[in-house]
């Protein structure tokens, strides 16, 4: 049994390729906890889709050591993007959204097929993971780790900026600030995710181990460790089981959160108590 | 107690969402231990006026606390309990973790509860009757439950001032009397609070000041002056509608 969950370890490819898939099983849920708690999850589409032209003008100019830089240029040029064109509140949010990761995303695709690259589209749409290289390994081990930190840093900052935004403004926290830094936190996230699901396929593992946790957990700290625990445990084993059955791991993954979050939520259904108040029917308990 | 002992004085505020003007210029000292009624019909620039002077949107005029001219990012002495239609009732956070956001104003950098801020959260809850209630998410309490959740992470920010936006709406008669002696408690220590309500009995029995306002104030001083039935026609008169500013 321990050799089916080592053999896809071997060689030094896969070796980097597990790494990274712990590193996107750390960083991903906990992004990905806060971008559904911010109601943030099509932001979290749109930026995936929207780095394939950061990744064809990298590969383009620099060679494939560039490729990640260069999506994470893209992304935090989306994020500053959409920061700044927000400030005009006559445009809903999910516009925007709209407006920049399409044009950024047709821009990538464009850049992509006029780029002289042996590479295939579909290992930027749906990730690339045995191809990853040193210079990606260590970008992805950098950038998770930060982003940890942040995240860790700014934990209670965020949970009262999300919960009550203008509360959080009189406290004194500089929540425009933290809306542009967790734009630039998904960016990077995004990033990370890019190698090991593509760019399709990246907000599944943002949105799936978070949504998953969320059917058990009420408070933000359980929620986010439980998406870690589920997420990285998902990635991990997707990884093992596409090895196994031969399949392409970005996919596997995906399909795989998608299974664990049904039957989680058939699990929650089937044992809830029920207890929750709706709002539109207010009533005392005393 | 001239103006110059005033805890807040505030000075030809004004408020418009685009051309609209929500609040025309409007004035008014508050003193140390004062507790004020705001009322109005729906639409008269409540919760506008409350959400000015605790610097959550633009104005005009000038907020002064304790004296001093304050920008609004620094008027952390005026707590705010917002309507709780204004608060994300689906955010997952516990009653203790909303109380323990009051604390943070104490707090720079990373924010850390000290043992004493749990001890100042869990009196906080005691004084709204919340007690044994720390542990419990949001989203599993009443309407006035939540209001007086509110109201404790108030108390744990030390403020002031205290503005309550219909704070006493879905709360029972039992809780009504308990947050009114609450308030008498509060008063009695030095801090101002002012109330938007629309039960006009309560301020005339329980209030010792009234802010009558429709679009401007029209009308400031007793209950037993304010609220006779030629202003209260004055109030809920639609001409009263505010003039630009």
């Amino acid at each position: 049994m321990i050799h089916w969950f080592l053999d896809p370890f071997q060689s030094d490819f896969s070796q980097r390729a597990g790494l990274v898939c712990l590193m996107v099983g750390l960083l991903a849920p906990v992004v990905g906890t806060w971008i559904s708690l911010r109601r943030l999850a099509y932001m979290g589409d749109a930026m995936s889709h929207s780095l394939l032209g950061g990744v064809a003008i990298g590969f383009a100019w620099f060679g494939s050591a560039a490729v990640l830089p260069g999506a994470l240029v893209a992304g935090i040029f989306m994020a500053i993007t959409i920061h700044l064109l927000s400030q005009n509140r006559r445009i809903a949010h999910d516009s925007i959204i709209a407006v920049v990761g399409s044009g950024m995303f047709a821009f990538g695709v464009l850049a992509l097929s006029k780029v002289d690259t042996s590479v295939s589209l579909t290992h930027f749409l749906f990730g690339q993971l045995l191809t990853v290289n040193t210079v990606d390994l260590w970008i992805t081990v950098v950038l998770t780790v930060a982003s940890l930190f942040f995240v860790w840093f700014k934990f209670d900052d965020l949970k009262f900026a999300t919960f009550d935004r203008d509360h959080a403004t009189q406290l004194g926290i500089r929540v425009q600030r933290l809306d542009a830094a967790m734009l630039i936190l998904l960016a990077v996230c995004v990033v990370v995710c890019l190698s090991t699901v593509g760019t399709v396929l990246t907000v599944s593992l943002l949105i799936t181990p978070a949504a998953t946790s969320r059917l058990f957990f009420n408070r933000v700290d359980a929620i986010t460790f439980g998406a870690i625990a589920v997420g990285l445990t998902e990635v991990v084993l997707g990884f093992i089981i596409s090895y196994h059955a031969n399949m392409a791991p970005g996919p596997t993954i995906t399909l795989l959160t998608t299974a664990v979050f049904i039957a989680a939520y058939i699990a929650q259904f089937a044992t809830s108590d029920r207890t929750y108040v709706h709002h539109t029917h207010e009533h005392d308990h005393h | 107690m001239t103006s110059a002992d005033a805890v807040l004085a505030v000075q030809d505020v004004a408020v418009s969402y685009g051309d609209f003007p929500a609040l025309s210029s409007t004035s008014f000292v508050v003193q140390p231990g004062e507790l004020i009624a705001v009322v109005g019909p729906n639409g008269a620039g409540k919760s506008t006026l409350f959400q000015a002077l605790a610097g959550f949107i633009d104005h005009k005029g000038d907020v002064i606390v304790h004296g001093e001219h304050c920008h609004h990012l620094e008027r952390q002495a005026i707590a705010y309990i917002p309507q709780q239609s204004d608060v994300d009732l689906r955010f997952p956070i516990t009653v203790a973790e909303v109380v323990m956001a009051g604390r943070r104003r104490f707090h720079t950098g990373r924010f850390r509860p000290l043992v004493a801020d749990h001890a100042r959260v869990n009196e906080c809850l005691s004084l709204v009757d919340l007690n044994d209630m720390n542990d419990r998410s949001l989203s599993t309490l009443s309407g006035g439950q939540v209001q007086r959740v509110l109201l404790a992470r108030a108390l744990a920010q030390e403020a002031d001032i205290l503005m309550l936006d219909e704070a006493l709406s879905g709360v029972d008669a039992r809780h009504t009397e308990d947050l009114i002696s609450l308030f008498a408690t509060l008063c009695a220590q030095g801090t101002s609070i002012l109330v938007s309500t629309h039960d006009l009995h309560l301020v005339r029995t329980h209030f010792n000041r009234c802010l009558a306002l429709n679009g401007r104030l029209i009308g400031d001083g007793a209950p037993a002056d304010e609220l006779t039935g030629t202003q209260l026609e004055r109030l809920f008169s639609r001409t009263t509608s505010p003039e630009p500013s």
